[in-house]
């Protein structure tokens, strides 16, 4: 075989790119010819080596983007502290919706792997996330009503409560995560469910509520937005507080 | 081409630019992802870089193309992934969510054989022009006359003879042959 071929198998075993008549071949030649494992070995043990100090390179990197970051986020933290002293007492008024508009963000699709693209797709599901990941949150909201009409599935149905949040119809979202709370407590985003269903509360002036709700995130340590429940804690006692 | 076809081309080109907007974009919902399910000790920042070194690298080096999932799903899918091969035995995910559309390329330093541990150290003791050359090779698996076209080796013939005086040299330092 000639060294051009042979390194070009060599890189495609070693990517795992081979398909499987390759690798039946690839496999035979290893077993009649020791050399040639041999040689393959050796390409592999320093492909392995190079390609770990190049990770090391893309490490280093990465921690130049944090610390890049965190000053990016450190200097406008620094003047608003300095702001905040001037200003400390409004900051007890914040309104509930100002509050709720702080707090609120996306929750990101984790559950499936969906592309935008023109490729076909099999089912209401995988359309229903295509359409969320893509912010077109009607048709989402269309997709999930017809997958959960067929599945009982509460992950599904906390993504259905995410999208009517992101419509800004909060009565169905609040519906929906009030079920799964009462009813089920085996799905995976329970700590989700009760910061969101917060959030709605806080929106809807009932800070009691969203105070029960974050607190029990608290004292089940639920990890999902740990910070930041203890800091709209804070906010909702001191606002319940300057009433 | 879509925005996220735009960045796929980037990253299969090993455009490192392109990492700055995927980490960007994607640390905060990930880092809140993965911490919801893991304890206090377990360093999500970590799992998040390491994850997005193997996303870049499986990317570069395989070529992959995303039909079904986009970057940042497949990004949480090989943090899921990373994540149960570092707790073996626990069932943090279930198979459904484990499902990734392509394989991931990674390389565990840990599992480095006796041989291997020796090559990454006479590795880092060789000189920065060896070391572009066994880069350009082994890592980015150009070809000779690849490799030509973007050096300013003479020939084909001196590219062969200078990585084989560079493996040498490794093979030298691992066995601590050098004068």
């Amino acid at each position: 075989m000639e060294k051009e071929n042979k390194n070009i198998l060599f890189r495609k075993k070693f990517l795992g790119l081979l398909n499987t008549e390759e690798e039946k071949k690839f496999e035979q030649l290893c077993t009649n010819n020791a050399d040639f494992r041999h040689e393959y070995i050796e390409y592999k043990n320093i492909s392995e080596v190079v390609i770990t100090a190049e990770n090391e390179d893309l490490k280093q990197l990465l921690h130049r983007l944090e610390r890049k970051n965190l000053t990016r986020l450190w200097l406008p933290i620094a003047a608003s502290i300095m702001l905040l002293i001037g200003i400390s007492s409004i900051f007890y008024f914040n309104s509930a919706n100002d509050l709720y508009m702080d707090y609120f963000d996306a929750y990101p699709n984790v559950m499936l792997n969906i592309t935008r693209g023109n490729q076909h797709f099999e089912n209401e599901l995988e359309l229903a996330f295509l359409y969320y990941d893509n912010g077109q949150f009607s048709r989402a909201d269309e997709h999930f009503e017809r997958y959960l009409k067929a599945h009982n599935n509460p992950n599904i149905s906390f993504y259905h409560a995410m999208t009517f949040m992101q419509l800004n119809r909060l009565e169905e979202a609040k519906q929906i995560l009030l079920t799964l709370l009462d009813t089920r407590k085996d799905f995976e985003f329970i700590g989700e469910t009760r910061w969101y269903l917060a959030l709605i509360h806080i929106k809807e002036s009932n800070e009691q509520a969203a105070i029960a709700l974050l607190r029990t995130n608290k004292a089940e340590n639920n990890l999902f937005k740990v910070n930041e429940t203890s800091k709209l804690l804070a906010s909702l006692k001191a606002t319940d507080s300057s009433k | 081409m879509t925005k996220e076809e735009a960045l796929q081309e980037k990253l299969r080109n090993g455009d490192k630019k392109v990492l700055e907007q995927i980490y960007s974009a994607y640390k905060p919902s990930f880092i809140n992802y993965f911490k919801a399910r893991t304890d206090a000790t377990f360093d999500v920042e970590d799992l998040f870089q390491d994850s997005i070194i193997d996303l870049f690298q499986s990317f570069f080096l395989r070529k992959i193309q995303l039909k079904k999932s986009t970057i940042k799903t497949y990004l949480f899918a090989i943090g899921k992934n990373k994540l149960m091969a570092s707790f073996k035995k626990q069932q943090i995910f279930s198979e459904e969510e484990l499902k990734i559309e392509k394989p991931y390329f990674t390389i565990d330093k840990e599992l480095f054989n006796e041989k291997q541990k020796q090559l990454a150290k006479g590795y880092q003791e060789l000189g920065e022009k060896c070391k572009e050359m066994l880069r350009l090779y082994y890592y980015r698996g150009l070809t000779d006359k690849e490799i030509l076209a973007k050096t300013s080796y003479k020939d084909v013939n001196t590219i062969k003879s200078y990585r084989s005086r560079c493996l040498k040299k490794l093979k030298e330092i691992i066995h601590g042959e050098r004068k």
